[in-house]
């Protein structure tokens, strides 16, 4: 953290902020003997509050993108609703030919439509008068609400992330959503600011991280905040590169390619020398990539990110460039929001795979396939069916074709072609979700940004980072690569404002993909060059006893196998079957024989189903059963969790809310114990398992976990 | 870790939950057993099976009534276990299912005392201990024992550094 020498200012020791509940204002500290400059101040709270706290809109766009975001929407609700019945009635009055009466309602629709956009934007430009956004000195202030006036108050230091939303739309105009997400709970929202310029959000941004961090330091709120009015906007980057020089710098095991030296030449206060980069090379790629010509703001690239360092690039690397340069009609200036450190992409291959094997193709691919056998099945059996029913020769010839290879066929074409469709679907999808994606350190947060289309930018203060997981879908453990990414506190989702359209909702994830597809032997190195704090070179050096693998399968192969079940139901079902007795078939008009072969089939098909599921299963069990295992050391919990796919979760100590051990009277007699790791992660919380480990050794972590009081975390 | 916690809830904590035990057995009876004893009294043709149904259901409640008063209680009693230290809370409790938990008071975010109407017939409070990820009850502490565990999470509330 900061010495005491910075820009001389007395830093008070670590100042402890009273455990206030969520959202109440922090109070200044009771003063405190050894800082007698600071007691004056806190004394007369009323004049110590600068009279800087400046009021900040939102961008104008928030009144009008509104009613243009309602008119599709209007439009189609008018159309519905109005068009028919307008055109029935001016028809039956029998005065107007019918052509223009259709007119005359569709005219009417539009209108309709007028009216309905330009009411929302009178309620938007009514609710935008009292939606303002505040620095105080402790918190961060958000005020809306017509009638019901909501303030919204979040300690700096409570701030868990601050998201950047850009749809195409607020990407053309050049603003974009800011969440500011707060320590969990479900009843917890975020703070959702629309329509805020790019230039705004990238200063809040960097406000928001600064303030906490001198906060971090030990300095009192009213200090902070005298301190930022003081520092120009210019200086306040130095101040911070001067914090950040705090932060340890990644090892020299780390390619260097992807660092940058800070900006060093922002003397002048409130002015940014235009980077030295030449504008020409823009306007050639945005021309090479057919995207629209560039606006008349002039576009700046990032001085930190020349193309040729970048440490890994794929073909959609450009466009997503080209797109993030153009900052729209009132995109505003960029802002420099700190240096980056350390900045990791997707590359050709892993950007392809990373679309190929994604978990949403795979149960898109599979979803699509069920559906089309179906469908296939019923189209092929309506053909039949159909052509029993003709008395014609040819048809019935045709029919007769319809054999069972034939019908095969069919299916087997309509399903190949649909999984093609599909999976093309998803995998342009996810290129444009994945397209961009960079992963940086500035200063002290990790940034993630992603999306071609729309944009996603997620800033991640570093200490709260509540785990660090590194997870294997079975297609990356037979390639050998793996999906990177930081557990974090989500709040809620955040509240809709009270005229809004749900345009921007998705919901905040508890992780943090900070590389979706990974080699895994890359691991260590990128989560030394993003996270340099974080060094884990914990390992699982528990494996689980052998009492666990017969657990294991008993555990997967009959309580929650899917094929023992299956084999029960079918062995049920035949008993029931058997029964029966031929009268009943015959009453029924069915021949006993074609019954009792249909019944066999089914049920000997079933049952060898039932042997491939259990054949899965065990194997999965065993496989669990070998990889799994968990370890610790001074600083970090592992829990590896294996099968056909794996996942390791790393859980730093300090972040460790309750540990827990279960055992049930199984587990007691075979001497084992469920561990089980308690983070904040996500809305409220998250627990992270694993089944059986062995009780010493459970027994052992949970020691571990007890807090040493030598130690200060 | 492989002792138990030291102190054990106050012993008047049985009655409390023989009490409440025998309430909530008592309403879950009444709301089973209400179907066949309305059907047993409204025809006789449903006593073909509202008669084993209410017999059943009696039989059912005695028997757990009695398992409930005379061994799960004790049990209970036996294997809740916590320890305040001065910088963590261990609780282990547990019939069939055994946990073990550690919370460091550092995480604690606020420590609620709570008092139901048969708690405060015993003069004992209930403290609710929560972190970021979920809380734990002590359901039966004295006044001052109580005041202790909040006391201690605040003190080591201020010394931690950061919040989640």
């Amino acid at each position: 953290m900061v010495g005491p020498d910075y820009q001389g200012t007395p830093v008070q020791p670590a100042d402890p902020q009273p455990a206030s509940s969520q959202g109440a204002p922090v109070q200044p500290e009771p003063p405190q003997p050894a800082s007698a400059q600071s007691a004056p101040a806190q004394s007369s709270p009323a004049q110590s509050v600068p009279a800087t706290v400046e009021r900040h809109k939102l961008h104008h766009s928030f009144i009008w993108l509104q009613g243009i975001n309602v008119i599709p929407l209007a439009l189609v609700v008018s159309v519905v609703s109005l068009v028919p019945p307008l055109t029935a009635i001016l028809n039956d009055t029998g005065v107007l030919p019918p052509a223009s009466a259709t007119a005359i309602s569709l005219v009417l629709t539009i209108i309709t439509t007028l009216v309905l956009c330009g009411i929302t934007i009178a309620i938007s430009a009514v609710s935008y008068r009292y939606i303002w956004y505040e620095f105080t000195p402790g918190e961060f202030s958000f005020y809306s609400g017509i009638f019901n006036k909501k303030h919204a108050h979040v300690p700096y230091q409570r701030i868990q992330s601050v998201n950047q939303k850009t749809s195409l739309i607020q990407r053309l105009v050049g603003v974009c959503s800011v969440e500011i997400d707060t320590a969990g709970g479900s009843s917890n929202t975020a703070i959702s600011l629309r329509s805020v310029q790019r230039e705004e959000a990238e200063r809040i941004r960097r406000e928001i991280f600064l303030r906490k961090k001198l906060l971090d330091s030990g300095m009192t709120a009213q200090e902070v905040h005298a301190e930022m009015a003081r520092l120009g906007d210019g200086v306040r980057l130095q101040a911070e590169a001067l914090i950040n020089a705090g932060v340890p710098v990644p090892p020299a095991g780390v390619p260097s390619s992807g660092a940058y030296p800070p900006p060093a030449s922002y003397s002048s206060p409130g002015t940014y020398p235009p980077p030295a980069v030449p504008a020409q090379p823009v306007a050639q790629t945005s021309v090479a990539a057919g995207a629209p010509a560039a606006p008349a703001q002039p576009t700046m690239q990032s001085p930190a990110v020349p193309a040729a360092a970048a440490p890994a690039s794929n073909v959609l690397d450009m466009p997503a460039e080209v797109a993030s340069d153009m900052r729209g009609i009132f995109g505003g200036l960029e802002v420099e929001t700190g240096a980056v450190t350390y900045e990791i992409g997707l590359n050709n291959k892993e950007l392809f795979l990373a679309a190929l094997t994604g978990k949403t193709s795979f149960a898109l691919v599979l979803a699509g396939v069920v559906v089309s056998i179906f469908s296939a099945i019923s189209l092929v059996i309506d053909l039949r069916i159909v052509s029993d029913g003709m008395v014609d020769a040819a048809t019935h010839a045709m029919a007769s074709a319809l054999s069972v290879p034939f019908v095969m066929l069919i299916v087997g074409i309509i399903v190949l072609v649909s999984i093609v469709i599909i999976w093309a679907a998803s995998f342009l999808g996810t290129c444009l979700y994945y397209g961009g994606f960079k992963a940086c350190r500035r200063g002290n947060r990790v940034e993630v940004g992603q999306g071609i289309i729309s944009h996603n930018l997620t800033g991640m203060d570093i200490d709260r980072i509540q785990s660090i997981t590194v997870t294997q879908s079975f297609f990356q453990r037979l390639l050998g690569y793996c999906t990177l990414s930081y557990g974090r506190v989500t709040a809620g989702t955040p509240e809709e404002n009270e005229y809004s359209t749900a345009s921007t909702q998705t919901t905040a994830q508890d992780k943090l993909v900070v590389h979706p597809f990974l080699k895994l032997d890359r691991v260590d190195e990128v989560v030394a060059g993003l996270t340099p704090e974080h060094q884990i070179e914990v390992k699982p050096d528990f494996p689980l006893p052998k009492k666990a693998c017969r657990r294991a399968l008993i555990r997967r192969v009959i309580l929650q196998g899917f094929g023992f079940w299956l084999a029960v139901m079918v062995s049920l079902f035949w008993l029931g079957v058997s029964v029966v007795d031929d009268a009943t078939w015959i009453e029924a008009g069915l021949a006993p024989a074609a019954v009792d072969t249909g019944i066999t089939i089914a049920v000997v098909s079933l049952y060898a189903l039932c042997v491939v599921s259990v054949i899965f299963e065990a194997i999965g069990a065993l496989q669990w059963y070998k990889m799994s295992g968990f370890g610790f050391n001074n600083r970090y919990v592992v829990l590896v969790n294996g099968g056909y796919s794996r996942s390791i979760v790393v859980v730093p100590r300090n972040k460790i809310q309750i540990s827990c051990v279960q055992r049930n009277p199984l587990q007691r007699a075979a001497d084992v114990a469920t561990v089980v790791v308690i983070t904040a992660q996500g809305t409220s919380a998250k627990r992270e398992t694993l089944i059986d480990a062995a009780n010493d050794d459970a027994q052992r972590w949970l020691a571990w976990a007890i807090p040493r009081t030598s130690q200060t975390n | 870790m492989k002792e138990l916690p030291p102190n054990q809830l106050d012993p008047k904590i049985k009655a409390v939950w023989r009490i409440s035990d025998a309430v909530v057995l008592t309403i879950i009876f009444v709301c089973i057993g209400l179907v066949g004893f309305i059907a047993f009294l409204a025809s006789e043709d449903t006593r073909f099976w509202s008669l084993p149904y209410c017999i059943v259901c009696i039989v059912l409640y005695v028997v757990l009534m009695v398992l409930f008063m005379t061994v799960v209680t004790p049990v209970r009693y036996a294997r809740w276990r916590y320890e305040l230290s001065h910088d963590f809370l261990d609780i282990a409790n547990g019939i069939l299912w055994r946990k073990r938990f550690i919370v460091p008071f550092i995480r604690v975010q606020n420590t609620d005392t709570k008092q139901g109407p048969i708690l405060r017939a015993f003069g004992l409070a209930s403290v609710t201990v929560s972190t970021a990820a979920g809380s734990l009850e002590i359901p039966g502490l004295s006044a001052e024992e109580a005041d202790q565990v909040r006391d201690k999470a605040a003190e080591l509330a201020r010394i931690a550094k950061e919040d989640v």
